[in-house]
């Protein structure tokens, strides 16, 4: 008994409080006697019991951060050495054989490929242009259909599981098994150009050339929501995987997003100057990174819709953007791909690929260290050190899943699916309660005789974004703006320098329309 | 009367009326008084045997014990007297039985309380059962529990040689042992303790409230009077000090003192005196009472003055210079109105110590003690000038000399040239401050005419006077900012200061470097301010507005650009705020206005409207400019573009070319329009017409507006209000209502409460599986087939079952402990 003192860990290891937070959800109960509105004792006491169950849950998950035993593999540079500079033949010499097996390139005919993987990385799927389908296994190389739809292809996707498959053709979109056999054609989704899977909702998501966005629930078959964006040929459509939105990229420098609920976008952004020539959000929703013809490629900040949190001048227009689950950001300029890694809050670029065509398609593959490239001539695989997320979890999605595991795992996915009503901005919105319509419903007991309505407060608990408000940032506010004025002053100071050292600036001249052909100043 | 004549028949007749009268009076004296129940038996003969008891009072009635005392204590009659006890032993008569109702009232009354407090025993249980997480029926089950195989199987272990060093290392955490539960406190002892705790809360509770109480009182007798008997109590306790402990005594004598005397010296007492409110009562018509109470308020201020220290109190002997300022109201020196005389005779001492402190430099010694006029003199300029009469700090002696070498260029050219050649390190400050000072020479009369004006309302306007104040405003602007020949003009802070840091031998080398610095700084700044000024002009013209704050000379180099402020930008100085009184300086309140006035122009343009700023709104992030690889120009294979990547190319074409049309602007008026929709209008009851002309063109009256358009209030404010270049849908009907809650359940009152209540998913795939199956676990779990019986007194009672059946199971060594325990 005298020796208990003398232990070193009594009880279980401290979590420290940053993990805590970085699983809690918020701002809990408060249930102290004076504070709670909650009176009954007994009420306040069960509710406290739920409190801690809650906390309890937190820790352990934060707990479970200790099994996350895999390491994230990385490009080390020696002194003088860029990362740039290895070449992907220096990589795959220098990694284990199955990782080296990773590495390779496959010559194909039909013209421009796109690509897609499936949600655990283990399956691909290439579609040329003209016609060519080919679903496999690449990491075993074993191919499970190739077939040549003597059509025009424009995009590929896969459905929940790597069975299923549906293709963008010259008018409908279609849906092949993994035989290659057609098991579906989609003639209310015509004249498709993107193709997006929601696995969550088992919804397909498909934009047209006529502008139209079409949302088809592959579990029953039926449409759900189809209507015109108006926004003329979608080229650029992305999904937003942490709330399902899927985000258009328009021709006016505008990023809309849109839900199978509403005909209106839900936000829209500006995001360039000039048409959005691709647009990519990060998969754990934080990010999104656009870029444009005058070789910007910018980085959003898709929770707040604010931004830009980088602004990047390339030296040519990225015409393909892709995030890998660890947050490399992969670009494609004509036949070069770029990866670019966020150190220290700041874009630098990380590997350099150059292809002997231009890209038409890139993705990362999940849970691997690949990148995935399509161009005209075929489909290259490249090692991405670091890009690919190593801790897998298999419940959710298994790169090593075994048929019956897939079916398994197909009926769990169908029980826990999602309704396409809950696709919203804000995924935390289901949790909330609709006061609108609670509001009603206490005035109409109000103006019921003799019924006593109960006393609600109807303050929301979600009152502010996160990370806003506190005086800590009211103050930081100050200090920039205070700066900026400051700034403003110096500027201004600075321009009646200007004018006093006597160059007076003509006023512009007016052409109306064709003041976009004048010399650009600033 | 009448009684008494009518009845005087027979002694029976007289004692009954004797006995009635006797009871009459009694009555008369004593209220009503019940009377003793008495039996009357009415008897005609009269006998020793035939008691008549009705005419006697109780007081001449032989009792028994009368009687009996007659017995005495003797012996022989102990049976009789035993008897006679025992006979006057009142025994004690059952009560008459209740009517049953009420009894069985009664009897349900106390049913009721007992059964309350017994049944108080299960509120315990019952409340725990209600707040379990979980609750298991039936509720009494032997544990099961068994210790886990590797404690089980380490009983069979031999530990080897590494594990018994490892564990020697590292001892082996053991599980805290439940407390033993001893009672070192029987149960009366245990409530006898609560009493006592409740007893001493209680009292303590009283004692709090009656201090508040107390302390609450505002009465100033009831004070009083507490501190009478406070004092008193002093007195005694000190009186009984003083013989026990003399030296404690004298200490304490000491202490009372001091507490007298600061009682004293805070002046409480002023206006308490007999004195005071004599005066106090004659003052409102007696002048010279009033007078005298002034006079002692006057002086009670005095002493109360905190005495500020200041810091030139040092230098003051040095540098004479040094002005006092002007808001010290109580200061003779400043408060007296000088006559012409006065005046003039400063003056001429003025111009006595300016020529005895120049031959005195000359000589370089240390300054000399300044004569009180002086100092005078110069509060008096500083009352004249009062924006310029503080320096900020005690002048350094290089600045000093400065000053003194502008005096005397203005007043004599020849006596400067002098100095010159006599002093060399006056002439190396002049050598720096020549440029200036040339300058200002350039326009002296210019300036002193200003003055004069500016100086025009006060009194005592003499020539030298205005020069000193010339002189002033000099050295002001040596040591702040040059006065040239345009009406005001900045000098950068701190050139000068590092002049004057300098040390005199560096000065020399410096000193042209410092020329051809300040002149280049001067005449850019120069320049530049008149170009400001021209530019604004205009906008001044229009905005000028005397503000108060500026009344004084300054108003004459500042008073063209006095303009309104215009509306409020985010970046608030407090500099601006400086009135007449303040030290601050005039540079600074010129960049000060300087800056307003570029900020008036950048006000005009950007939207400060809005209080709330988006501040990422401006940060704009600098573009980084990466050095990417440039790709290689593909000449397309023929093939491989097809007219679908033509077109995209074509696109990118069309999208350069149109590279400027505004898409910002377009998106913001489509925000705007948004806004707008989301709004809904105010509602306009305005009738045309009514009241006023009607027709085309016709404006509709303020008044009108102001009246009948009813304004619809603002609800919540959009969620992309302050999100720059974004546009957020507010929905109508969105529909995920259907899925949301629309009520607030039972204990809840607050859809806060209740939302945060839901806020932690309970899902497999959100949180661990352990935390998922408790957190689903059901609140009742039944044996299926299990009769659940009611809870009986077992319940109540704490038992240690699992406690006993680990002891006997795992550690053999503590039942033994324990064993001998119990034994004991």
């Amino acid at each position: 008994m005298e020796k208990t003192e003398n232990i070193k860990y009594p009880g279980k290891a401290p979590v420290s409080k940053e993990k805590l937070e970085k699983y809690g959800r918020g701002e809990g109960l408060n249930l102290k006697k004076g504070f709670s509105r909650v009176k009954n004792k007994i009420h306040r006491q069960r509710l406290r019991v739920k409190e801690r169950v809650i906390e309890n849950a937190i820790e352990q998950a934060a707990r479970t951060e200790l099994l996350l035993t895999e390491d994230y593999g990385i490009l080390e540079k020696d002194a003088g050495e860029t990362t740039t500079q290895f070449k992907q033949k220096q990589i795959a010499s220098n990694v284990d054989i199955t990782s080296a097996a990773k590495q390779f390139e496959l010559q194909l005919e039909f013209g421009p490929y796109c690509l897609r993987y499936t949600r655990n990385g283990r399956y691909l799927v290439l579609g040329g242009k003209m016609g060519h389908v080919a679903a496999f296994d690449w990491v075993t190389k074993k191919l499970s259909c190739e077939t040549n739809v003597m059509e025009s292809v424009h995009d590929v996707a896969w459905l929940h599981i790597e069975t299923m498959f549906a293709v963008a053709q010259k008018e409908w979109v279609y849906i092949y098994d993994n035989q290659g056999i057609e098991l579906h054609c989609l003639k209310r989704m015509n004249g498709v150009t993107q193709l997006e899977f929601l696995p969550y909702h088992f919804l397909l998501a498909s934009s047209s050339r006529d502008g139209h966005l079409a949302w088809l629930d592959v579990s029953i078959g039926q449409i759900i929501s189809r209507y015109n964006s108006r926004l003329g040929s979608i080229s650029v459509m992305t999904q937003n995987p942490s709330n399902a939105i899927l985000c258009v990229g328009g021709s006016n420098g505008v990023v809309s997003m849109w839900s199978p609920n509403s005909q209106k976008p839900l936000a829209k952004m500006l995001c360039h100057k000039q048409a959005i020539s691709s647009c990519t959000i990060h998969p754990h929703g934080t990010y999104m990174a656009t870029s444009c013809p005058d070789r910007t490629l910018k980085v959003w900040d898709v929770r707040q819709l604010a931004g830009p949190v980088h602004t990047v001048v390339l030296r040519s227009a990225a015409q393909k953007l892709c995030y890998s689950q660890r947050g490399l950001l992969g670009a494609a300029m004509g036949n070069v791909v770029e990866v670019y890694r966020e150190s220290e809050g700041e874009m630098t670029s990380y590997l350099r690929h150059k292809a002997s065509w231009g890209i038409t398609g890139m993705q990362f593959c999940p849970y691997e260290d690949v990148l995935g490239i399509t161009t005209a001539k075929g489909f290259a695989s490249l090692l991405v050190p670091g890009s690919g997320e190593a801790n897998f979890d298999a419940l959710e999605v298994n790169p090593f899943q075994t048929k019956s595991q897939r079916r398994e795992a197909e009926v769990k996915a169908l029980l826990d699916k999602l309704q396409p009503e809950l696709i919203t901005l804000d995924t935390t919105t289901i949790a909330e309660v609709d006061i609108p319509t609670l509001q009603d419903k206490i005035e109409a007991k109000k103006k019921l005789l003799h019924v006593k309505p109960k006393k609600i407060d109807f303050k929301p608990r979600k009152t502010k974004a996160k990370g806003k408000g506190g005086t800590a940032k009211v103050i930081k506010t100050k200090k920039i703006l205070n700066e900026l004025a400051r700034r403003e002053t110096a500027e201004a100071m600075r321009e009646q320098k200007m004018e006093e050292s006597g160059k007076k600036k003509e006023e512009l001249k007016d052409y109306g329309v064709l003041n976009r052909f004048l010399p650009k100043t600033n | 009367m009448k009684d008494i004549d009518f009845d005087y028949g027979s002694d029976q007749e007289v004692s009954e009326n004797h006995s009635k009268l006797l009871e009459a009076v009694s009555q008369l004296d004593k209220g009503q008084r019940v009377k003793k129940p008495q039996r009357s038996e009415p008897s005609l003969e009269v006998s020793e045997f035939h008691l008549v008891k009705s005419g006697v009072s109780e007081n001449d009635a032989v009792g028994l014990q009368d009687l009996a005392k007659t017995l005495g204590q003797k012996a022989t009659h102990a049976d009789i007297s035993k008897k006679f006890s025992a006979t006057q032993n009142r025994s004690k008569v059952l009560a008459k039985p209740l009517e049953k109702p009420a009894a069985e009232r009664i009897k349900r009354v106390v049913g009721f309380e007992n059964v309350k407090k017994d049944l108080n025993k299960w509120n315990g249980i019952v409340a725990r059962n209600r707040t379990a997480e979980k609750l298991t029926f039936p509720l009494r089950q032997p544990s099961m529990k068994v210790d886990g195989s590797t404690a089980f199987i380490q009983r069979f272990r031999i530990q080897s040689e590494l594990e018994k060093e490892l564990a020697a290392l590292e001892p082996k955490q053991e599980k805290p042992e439940e407390k033993e539960e001893e009672f070192p406190l029987t149960l009366e002892e245990i409530l006898q303790r609560r009493q006592e705790t409740a007893r001493f809360r209680a009292q303590q509770s009283y004692k709090e409230a009656k201090a508040h109480r107390q302390n609450k009182i505002k009465s100033k007798k009831f004070h009083r009077i507490q501190r009478k008997e406070r004092i008193k109590q002093q007195l005694k306790e000190f009186e009984e000090l003083q013989k026990t402990n003399p030296q404690a005594a004298l200490e304490k004598l000491q202490q009372l003192d001091q507490a007298r005397a600061q009682e004293r010296m805070s002046l409480r007492h002023k206006s308490t005196g007999q004195w005071a409110k004599n005066k106090q009562v004659r003052a409102k018509y007696n002048k010279e009472s009033r007078q005298a109470l002034a006079q002692q308020l006057s002086i009670s201020r005095e002493l109360t003055q905190k005495v500020q220290k200041d810091d030139n109190s040092e230098d003051d002997d040095e540098k004479e210079t040094v002005l006092p300022s002007a808001s010290d109201k109580e200061n003779p020196w400043v408060n007296g109105v000088k006559t012409q005389s006065e005046i003039d005779d400063f003056i001429s001492g003025y111009r006595k110590y300016w020529n005895d402190r120049n031959k005195l430099e000359k000589e370089k010694k240390s300054p000399e003690e300044t004569p009180k006029k002086i100092k005078k003199s110069t509060k008096q300029n500083a009352k004249v000038v009062p924006k310029i009469k503080e320096l900020p700090n005690s002048l350094n002696p290089v600045e000093e000399v400065i000053i003194e070498d502008l005096n005397n260029t203005n007043h004599d050219l020849e006596n400067k040239d002098s100095s010159d050649s006599e002093n060399s390190p006056k002439l190396q400050i002049n050598s720096v401050t020549k440029p200036k000072s040339s300058k200002q020479k350039a326009s002296p009369q210019k300036l002193s005419e200003k003055l004069k004006k500016g100086s025009a309302q006060q009194t005592n306007s003499s020539s030298i006077q205005q020069k000193s104040v010339e002189s002033k405003i000099k050295k002001k602007s040596k040591t702040k900012k040059p006065i040239s020949t345009a009406e005001w003009s900045v000098t950068p802070l701190g050139s000068d200061d590092t002049v004057s840091k300098c040390s005199p031998s560096k000065i020399d080398k410096i000193d042209d470097i410092f020329d051809a610095m300040e002149d280049n700084i001067e005449n850019r700044i120069e320049k530049k301010l008149q170009k400001i000024k021209r530019k604004y002009k205009a906008v001044l013209s229009t905005d000028e507005q005397p503000s108060k704050k500026k009344k004084n000379s300054q108003d004459e180099y500042t008073g063209d650009l006095g303009f309104k402020k215009q509306k409020r930008v985010p970046i608030i100085d407090e500099r601006m705020d400086e009135t007449a009184n303040k030290t601050a300086s005039k540079a600074t309140a010129d960049i000060v206005q300087l800056k307003k006035l570029a900020q008036s122009k950048l006000s005009s343009t950007s939207n400060t409207k809005n209080p709330e700023i988006d501040p990422s709104k401006y940060i704009n992030v600098k573009p980084k400019y990466m050095k990417s690889q440039l790709p290689d120009d593909i000449a397309a294979g023929d093939e491989a573009i097809d007219d679908n990547e033509r077109e995209e190319e074509q696109q990118n074409i069309i999208s350069e070319a149109f590279a400027d049309d505004d898409v910002v602007d377009e998106f913001r008026k489509e925000k705007e329009e948004e806004v707008k929709k989301g709004q809904p209008e105010n509602l306009d009851l305005t009738l045309p017409g009514w009241g006023s002309w009607g027709g085309k063109n016709i404006k509709v009256s303020s008044r009108k507006k102001r009246r009948f358009i009813l304004k619809f209030p603002k609800d919540v404010p959009r969620k992309d209000e302050n999100k720059g270049d974004v546009i957020i849908l507010e929905e109508k009907d969105p529909k995920i209502k259907e899925h949301q809650v629309s009520e607030v359940p039972f204990p809840f009152t607050s859809v806060k409460d209740f939302e945060a209540s839901i806020r932690a998913p309970i899902g497999r795939t959100f949180v661990p599986e352990n935390a998922h199956k408790r957190l689903i676990r059901p609140a009742v779990v039944t044996k299926m087939g299990q009769v659940i019986e009611p809870m009986d007194e077992d319940a109540l009672i704490k038992t240690n079952t699992t406690k006993v059946r680990r002891r006997t199971g795992a550690n053999k060594k503590r039942t033994a402990t324990k064993k001998k325990r119990t034994g004991k």
